[in-house]
Formats: C-alpha cells, structure tokens, sequence
C-alpha cells in the first residue's frame, strides 16, 4: 500500500520539488503551507512521515510538531525536520520538539528519497 | 533516479518576487524606533526563504547577498543589533539589487559581478560585529565564554515544578525537557554559565541535594544525536524502526509527552493572520488570460442586446394570452443582469494593486529631496476595472511628484508654520455610485493663485482676476503650463498635468482640483466603475437617436422664451433658477438635419463636467435604459463628439456623445463667433 508523506514548508518552490520527487518514488504526498496548516492537513489524513521546515509564519515548525506529539495518532509518527544550519543547538531543540531526525537544506531530490527510504521504506 | 529541478526554478522566482515585495512594504511600514518583533520575523524569513531557494537551485549570487542581509536580520531580530535608518534604506537597496539578479538570471543575462561584491561589502561594512560594544545580556552570546549543555535530573516528586524550573533556568539560556519518565525527569540547558549557576537558580525552587547535573561533552553531545551524517546532510535521534525491520534502541527514549521550549514563541498576530488568509486565497484562485475575460465580456454584453430585442418584441404581445412568456421574460432580464454583474467583476481589482506601489515611491523621491513625508492610503480594497488600474498608476504617480516637489515645503519651513515636520500626504479611494473617486492630497503650501493667473497671461490665455478660485486652479492644466521656477528632474516640465488630464479623460473620467493656500491641496479624479457598460439617457435629434451619460445629466428641461437669451460673444444662454448656462445647438454641432431649431420646442439636457455645465438642445427625449457600449474605433473609426456606439432594442444603432469633447468645442463654437 502506497505511503502517505505530509511535507510542511512556505516555499511554494520547495513544496512543489517535495511533492514531484516523492511522488516520483512512489509515495502519495499532502502539502501544508505553516504550522498551522500542517496541523489541520493531519487531522485531516492519516500519514506515515512528516517533513517540516523550521521557519513558517503563523506556526514554526518545532511547535507543529510539539503539538503533534500531543495527538495519539502522531504519538509515534517519524517526523523529520528540515534545516539550514546543522548546529548543536537546532538539534537539540528539534529533539527536545519531538522530532526525530533532520534532513539539511539544500538538498537534492536523491538524498531527500534516501532518507525517507531509510525511515519508512 | 535523476529528477531535473529547473522545472521548479520558475516558480522560485515567483515566489521570490513576491517575498521581496512584502519584505519591502514591511521595510516601509516598520517603526525604527520601536519595531514590531512579527515584522522583524517576517522580513528574517522572506530573506532566509529566498536564501534557500536560491542556493538549492544553484544562484550562487543571490545566495551569498541574501546570506549577508539573513545575518543581520537575524541579528536585529535578536535584539542583538538595534535597528536604524540607515539599515532600512540598506536593506531597501539589497532587495532591489536581489531583484535585478533574479531577472537576468530569468532571462538568461549575465550578472555584474562588481555590482554583486559591492552589496556584499556594503552589507557587511553596516554592522560589524567585531568592533561592536555589546551589551551584556543574557540572550547575547559573547565571544569568550564557551556555551555546555547540561542535563539535570530531579526525581518525579517535582514534577509539579517543571514550568516553574525551565521559567528560570530560561534566564541562563535555552532549557528544554528531554526526558520524563516515572522515577526522574532530565531537563537539558544550553549555557555558558556554569554549573553553580545552576545550582543556585534551581535552590529557589528544589532542594538542592535532589539535583544531579552532568555537563555534557561535545562527543557526548554527538553521541545523543545518533549517526553523525554531518556529510551526508541528514541524521536521526536515535535508529528509527520502520515496518519489516526493528532495530534494537536502547532504552533510554525520549518522551515525547508536552514540552516547553523556553524560548522566543511565535504569537498569532495580525500580520501572521493576513498571512494565513492570503496564503489560503493562493490555494483557491486560478490565472485566466486577460483576452479570455474580455471575450466574455464582450459576450455577455451581446446577450444583454439580444435580450432587450426580445424584450421589446414581447412588450408588443397582449399582456393577458401571453402571461407566462411575459413572466419567462421578465426572469431572463433578471438573470442576464446578474450576470452582467458577474462578468463585470471578474474584471475588477482591488486598488491596493495600484497604492501597494507607493509607499517606496514617495520615501524614496522624499528623501530625494530632502523632505520628509508621511503617506496615508484608504480605500485599498475598492475595485476598480482592470484596464483602469493600469492605466490610472502614471497620472497618480505625477500628482505625487507634484505633491513632494511643489506643494510639501521643507522640514525647517514646515517648522516655522508650525506644521509637523514631516508633511501628510493622502491617497484613497472610494464606492460613489457607478464612479470611483480617487483623491491625492497633501498639507503643503497649495496652489499660488497670483503665480498661476501671471504665467496665464504671460501666456496669452484670456484670463482675468475676476476668475473664481476653481477657475483658475483648471488653468494648471493647459498645455505646457508650469510655474515651476526650475525645471527639477523629476517634474516641472510643465507637461504633466495637461497629459493628466488627457489621460483621466481619455478613461472617461474628470479631475477636480481644491487649493487653499498655505493649508494644502487636493486632486480628486473620479472614474466610471467600468467601461463596458453605463446607463444613458437616449435622445432623439432628427433621425438619429444619441445616448447621454446618465451621470453627467443634472435635470431636463423646456425652456420658457423668456428664459433664453443671447449674449455676444457667447451665443446662447438659458437662465436656470438665475444661473445663466450655454446652450450647445446640437443639430448645428453635427450638422444634422432636424425640424427643431427653436430651443423652447426642444428640450435642453443640462449637463456638467469638469465644473463646467452646458445645456444640450435636443428634439425630444426617449428614454433611459442600460446602455452596453460598443468602440468606434475598432469597427469603424474615431469620430471627434462621440465616445461610441451601441445598439438598441429595435435593433438601431445610436451613438454615445463624448460630453466632455463637447462641451469643449461649444465653447470655441461660440468664442470664434460661428453662426448657429
């Protein structure tokens, strides 16, 4: 059965790369515009990965997932979050958010499908 | 695999185009003294966003500029950086080099490299953070102290004081809770304080010998963040399970149970909910060609014509036998009117398309000039026709370079008339009707009346002290006429407000001037809502029926003989309730045949444009109805004294008079002494 991925970002560029890559993989991918668009895209599905940019308005990207993890049915949910820098801090932040793991920005359609291989299949 | 992600490029430069847009207009409206921390945010992540775009697909150069301005942004946005006037106009500048570099590398034009590192320096040379006296604060990381982090651990008994423990330890730097099981809870703290520090903030609250603190090392760190895939771009918090494989975890999970991160939180503000609005009006809009929309238009306005055929045809039956055809009809009119509503307003846009432009303009051209101006727009959301919008930009854009060059004095004169220093400028817009009115006014010096009537007659035009105030200010808009001193390189040349008119004229709209010297000025324009279709008022003279502006028509009437009277020079005259108006001989005007040449067996239409009123003699009065206006031009050509065509019920054609053109060159009719 097809994988469901919902990638959150403001880039309209980087939600549509997202989308064709994954999609291209074989996955079926919902798109969300922030944080709280994110939250209402997964009430609203039922999701096997999530992938978060940090910097949205309306909703960043750590209290998305915050709030998350506060739902049952993304108790256990692998999220990943997107990011420009790779510092000690971001990670610890992204961690202490509930996330679990990163993927850096930019990256390529290629390492984008590896990774989310690697945690979902 | 290979994917190709230039197909995407295209939308990044939307996107980036539209980023810069909004970063500029927060630019504008941001208070330096006090800026709103949303804004700041929102300005940090259009570059950060444009930053990443930029680097993912491979625009080397915009990604190094937006670097540079996202480490500063991100460093006023800290409060690390306090923000000033010259990082604006800085800023301001970067965003316009920015848009340059992404159209040529749209179209494929190489770019200035010079022009580039210039930037970069410039950006770079604003705040440099070495040199910088920093004030210690506890958000402020110096240089020399080196930041741990620290796990804490308490026992579960102290679960109830969690929020209160990360509340101050947020004051040593950033806490999170990692951990929250049933014997202990570990805090994390992100520090450069040491662990005394620690020690003492927590003693407010928890006994001192509950706590267990270890400071972590950075291999320690590493460790924590499983897989160190630093190369690869990618890591994982500890190995994942996914479906067919479980790979062994150690036990120590990370509870993903409500955190707190004590840390900078984003609060819904207004600007985050307009954002939210906007974003979801994205996701429910489509682009259509603009031709598609006219066709339509132009179809709609068809079936209006055809429609009111059949209605005449119909108004001819026997009421009582063909009752439900009458019925059927009367709710074909209902629905073709609706539609006509529609179709109408697919064409409009809101104004803000035309004010959103603006406020660059005037702080730039300000400064230009060394004045200082404050810009007030209302009305952005009223609608106006799309090929108006476009159109109405250039004549606004030279009123407000008159405003700023001629009319707002200088900050220290406006100090000595105890005006603010900074002038006030307002543009707004308003629903009147079938019209628009559009206005552009300032509190500056106004118009000088003895300037104008001296050039006027300097000129050659015929003109008198006896001229009323409005009179006078219309003089601004002759040919050539300026009473600039020195012709500045951004107006004055005398041609502008003439081509103004021209141009409000020519979009079959009017333009009105107010002046009070010393107090300020005011220019309103007023625009029909639309261009296609206007109620008139239909006219007989002789064979021909013409249509009238319903909106230019003030009242009708046929005058007594004793109300005429004919003054030399001027021809024509009727008196209405004491006002003397001119009368304009139709039949004459057109040379047209007709049997009514005495005006008491006519009836004159009274209209007034521009301030100027006129009394139209026609042979009769038909009618008013909703007239769909056809071009001359296009099917025929332009014929001087009529604005186009339409066609009527009975399937006749009648022509629309150009009343203001009229007017116009009655007077000259009468000025040069023609014979009627």
């Amino acid at each position: 059965m097809q994988k469901t991925i919902l990638a959150v970002d403001d880039s309209k560029s980087l939600r549509q790369m997202v989308a064709f890559s994954l999609k291209a993989a074989g996955y079926q991918v919902i798109l969300a515009v922030d944080g709280q668009d994110g939250l209402d895209k997964a009430h609203q599905h039922v999701v096997d990965l999530v992938l978060t940019d940090q910097n949205m308005p309306v909703m960043d990207g750590f209290t998305m997932i915050q709030k998350l993890r506060q739902m049952d049915s993304y108790k256990n949910v692998p999220i990943l979050f997107l990011t420009t820098e790779s510092s000690d801090e971001m990670k610890l932040q992204g961690k202490a958010a509930g996330a679990n793991g990163w993927l850096v920005k930019p990256f390529d359609p290629e390492r984008l499908v590896t990774v989310v291989q690697k945690v979902i299949g | 695999m290979t994917i190709d992600i230039n197909q995407f490029a295209q939308i990044f430069f939307e996107e980036a185009g539209e980023l810069l847009a909004e970063a500029e207009q927060l630019l504008l409206s941001i208070d330096v003294l006090n800026p709103d921390a949303e804004q700041l945010n929102a300005i940090f992540r259009a570059a950060h966003s444009i930053k990443g775009g930029s680097a993912t697909f491979g625009l080397n150069e915009i990604s190094a500029v937006t670097h540079e301005l996202e480490t500063l942004l991100d460093r006023i946005r800290k409060g690390e950086l306090p923000l000033q006037e010259i990082h604006v106009d800085l800023f301001l500048l970067t965003k316009d080099v920015i848009e340059s570099l992404l159209n040529n590398y749209q179209n494929g034009i190489a770019n200035d490299s010079a022009l580039v590192q210039d930037i970069i320096s410039q950006l770079q040379a604003i705040a440099p953070t070495a040199s910088v006296e920093k004030n210690k604060s506890t958000c402020a990381p110096s240089p020399n102290r080196e930041e741990n982090v620290y796990e804490i651990e308490l026992p579960a008994s102290y679960v109830a004081e969690i929020n209160d423990l990360q509340g101050e330890l947020a004051i040593l730097g950033e806490v999170a809770l990692v951990e929250q099981k049933e014997e202990h809870f570990v805090l994390s703290l992100l520090t450069e304080e040491n662990e005394q520090s620690i020690v003492s903030i927590c003693a407010f609250i928890v006994d001192t010998k509950d706590l267990k603190i270890t400071r972590l090392t950075n291999s320690a760190l590493k460790r924590q963040a499983d897989t160190p895939n630093e190369n690869l771009g990618y890591g994982f918090f500890e190995p994942l399970t996914f479906s067919g494989e479980n790979i062994e975890s150690d036990e120590k999970t990370v509870d993903l149970s409500p955190v707190v991160l004590a840390q900078r939180r984003q609060k819904p503000t207004v600007q985050g909910k307009i954002e939210k609005i906007m974003s979801q009006k994205e996701l429910s809009s489509i682009r259509v060609e603009v031709e598609k929309i006219d066709l339509l238009i132009n179809l709609v306005g068809e079936l209006i014509i055809t429609q009111s055929m059949i209605e005449q045809q119909v108004s001819l039956l026997d009421q009582k036998t063909h009752i439900n055809l009458i019925n059927s009809i009367n709710q074909l009119t209902r629905n073709t009117r609706d539609l006509q509503e529609s179709a109408l307003s697919i064409r409009m846009m809101p104004m803000n398309y035309v004010f959103s432009r603006f406020p660059r303009m005037v702080h730039d051209l300000s400064a230009r000039l060394g004045k200082q101006t404050t810009l007030v727009m209302t009305g952005a959301t009223t609608e106006l026709d799309k090929s108006l919008i476009e159109r109405i930009v250039d004549p606004l854009t030279h009123l407000f370079r008159n405003c700023i060059d001629h009319g707002i004095e200088m900050p220290a004169i406006r100090k000595q008339l105890g005006k603010s220093e900074a002038g006030n400028l307002t543009l707004s817009a308003t629903n009147r009707g079938s019209h628009i009115v559009i206005e552009v006014s300032d509190d500056g010096a106004g118009l000088d009346r003895q300037l104008i009537l001296n050039k006027a007659l300097s000129r050659g035009l015929n003109v008198s002290e006896k001229m009323s105030d409005n009179e006078v200010w219309q003089l601004i808009f002759a040919p050539g006429f300026s009473t600039a001193e020195v012709v500045t390189e951004v107006s004055g040349r005398g041609f502008g407000m003439d081509v103004v008119k021209q141009n409000i004229g020519a979009m079959g709209g009017t333009i009105m001037v107010k002046s009070a010297r010393g107090y300020g000025m005011s220019v309103t324009i007023s625009l029909p809502l639309t261009l296609a279709i206007m109620r008139g008022m239909t006219v007989a003279l002789g064979d021909n029926v013409y249509v009238i502006p319903m909106s230019l028509i003030i009242e009708t009437l046929r005058p007594q003989v004793e109300e005429i009277k004919t003054v030399t020079g001027q021809g024509l005259m009727v008196s209405v309730r004491g006002e003397y108006i001119p009368i304009i001989v139709l039949h004459a005007l057109f040379n047209q045949k007709t049997e009514i040449t005495n005006p008491c067996k006519g009836v004159l239409v009274i209209v007034e444009t521009d301030d100027k009123k006129a009394a139209i003699l026609v042979d009769a009065l038909l009618g008013q109805q909703q007239v769909v206006i056809k071009s001359l031009e296009t099917h025929f050509k332009r014929i001087p004294g009529l604005s186009g065509a339409t066609i009527m019920a009975d399937g006749l054609v009648a022509l629309i008079l150009d009343v203001p053109a009229i007017l116009q060159s009655g007077q000259h009719q009468y000025s040069s002494g023609a014979k009627q």
